[in-house]
């Protein structure tokens, strides 16, 4: 081949893909794509144990599994943090929360002997439609708590948007003219290009397995969780500790009795 | 590549995403344009771009070296593509664009026929007017997607054979022997437009004459 059909072919392939339009309409949209993919991707991916804990729990607060899905409305929700906007004084977190979420909530220094708030973090959950365009925020306090063995647990409280789904549990009880729900949800991280089995897509199906992607290998999680509404802020107590519901009741009383005295 | 690039993918890798949203806009366009080049089609090439930069993003640890960020990205978008073109392949898919461009084909390429050879005054330039870019851009869509490829990442990209063979996965050896089969081909249909072309004018101006 000789250079002038060489350079004549390199300027008329410039010529013919310069000429593929990409307008700045198109460029946004897609990037609002990428954001809501990388999100909702996220919210599966275990990149820590705290880290995921921390998320799934302010996903798990609004969408307990996937809300209904249609035009305009939400089909889930994201809300991730970076480790230095969390704070490490108790007072501040909830200062910083009242302001938030417009009214004081109920942030106790523990949650039962020897289980201690760590530090904290105000920010706002997003929500999503199915074709990952951004509906709308909601904010939210998040409250993590160790015990002397490091296991974590994290106290969510946050003024949900209208429409979405409700927590919805399993064991009951009522405490202060609350009631308090709980349960129990079965996790399971798979890496991307994994698929689930047969079995795995049933339970899943049965609303008994959730199945995030993104992990780096396949693992099973427990995640147990309280919820209960104080007015207008809906709390939730959770952790990937394989805790019992029982026990975790205990502790949303303490949430509950915080501030009363 | 610039320093201010590389103080962006820098920030990318530590998770700002703002970094991230000034590279996607840096980038963005080019590399829609090698996918459409690659599909053939706006709703895959759309579809592509994403997940090339929800990749680009969520993998970012894994791109040691800040410098070779824009092969890195063509790197996953190059391979996405190819996912996308194989799964459609396997379904037997055809996406809507192409069906309207099916049934437009055959009324366009006639009437664009005719145009071209009452315009065509003399046969050099029926053969230049043939090796138009838009001419050229059909003949490289006809081509097998190994080929248009290579040609797009050597050509428009100026990837020498072993970033392209990094780049696609291959050996270099395979990069170069794709690269001169598919100028062969190209350079034979150009021929062939050509000669063709040069025939129908030669029959148009005989018909001119004998009217005139």
């Amino acid at each position: 081949m000789n250079s002038s059909w060489e350079d004549k072919i390199k300027t008329q392939l410039a010529e013919e893909i310069h000429a593929v339009d990409f307008s700045k309409e198109t460029q946004d949209r897609i990037l609002n794509r990428v954001h809501g993919q990388i999100r909702k991707r996220r919210i599966g991916m275990k990149m820590n144990r705290k880290y995921t804990g921390v998320i799934l729990a302010a996903a798990l607060v609004v969408i307990g599994g996937i809300t209904a899905i249609g035009a305009g409305k939400i089909a889930f929700t994201s809300g991730g943090h970076a480790v230095d906007e969390e704070v490490e004084n108790l007072a501040e977190l909830s200062e910083m929360a009242k302001e938030k979420l417009g009214g004081s909530v109920r942030i106790p220094e523990n949650l039962a002997e020897g289980i201690t708030f760590s530090s904290g973090v105000v920010n706002d959950t997003d929500a999503w439609d199915e074709e990952y365009q951004k509906l709308g925020s909601f904010p939210k306090a998040m409250a993590f708590y160790k015990d002397g063995n490091g296991k974590s647990y994290t106290l969510t409280i946050s003024k949900p948007l209208e429409g979405i789904q409700e927590y919805a549990g399993i064991v009951t009880q009522t405490y202060q003219g609350m009631e308090l729900s709980g349960k129990v949800d079965q996790y399971l991280f798979l890496p991307p290009d994994q698929k689930p089995s047969e079995e795995e897509r049933q339970l899943e199906a049965e609303g008994k397995l959730f199945i995030s992607y993104g992990s780096d290998e396949a693992e099973h999680e427990t995640f147990t969780s309280v919820s209960w509404n104080e007015g207008s802020f809906v709390y939730l107590l959770s952790t990937f500790e394989n805790a019992e519901v029982s026990e975790m009741m205990e502790w949303a009383k303490t949430v509950i009795d915080s501030g009363n005295e | 590549m610039e320093e201010e690039k590389i103080i962006f993918v820098r920030r990318m890798i530590e998770g700002d995403e703002k970094a991230f949203d000034e590279l996607y806009h840096a980038y963005s366009k080019k590399l829609y344009r090698m996918a459409y080049f690659i599909t053939g089609n706006h709703s895959d090439s759309e579809d592509i771009l994403q997940e090339t930069f929800v990749k680009c993003y969520l993998h970012r640890k894994e791109l040691k070296n800040l410098g070779r960020f824009e092969s890195w990205i063509c790197q996953i978008l190059v391979r996405t593509a190819w996912k996308t073109e194989k799964k459609k392949k396997r379904a037997g898919e055809i996406s809507y664009e192409e069906i309207l461009e099916q049934e437009e084909d055959s009324g366009s390429r006639m009437a664009r026929q005719m145009r071209e050879d009452l315009s065509a005054v003399n046969p050099l330039d029926a053969c230049l007017q043939k090796e138009s870019f838009t001419e050229l851009g059909e003949m490289v869509k006809q081509l097998d997607i190994k080929y248009r490829t290579v040609i797009l990442l050597y050509y428009y990209n100026d990837y020498g054979t072993k970033e392209i063979a990094r780049i696609m996965g291959i050996f270099e050896g395979t990069v170069k022997s794709r690269l001169s089969r598919a100028r062969t081909l190209l350079h034979q249909q150009m021929e062939r437009d050509a000669n063709g072309s040069i025939r129908k004018n030669r029959q148009n101006n005989r018909v001119k004459g004998a009217v005139s």
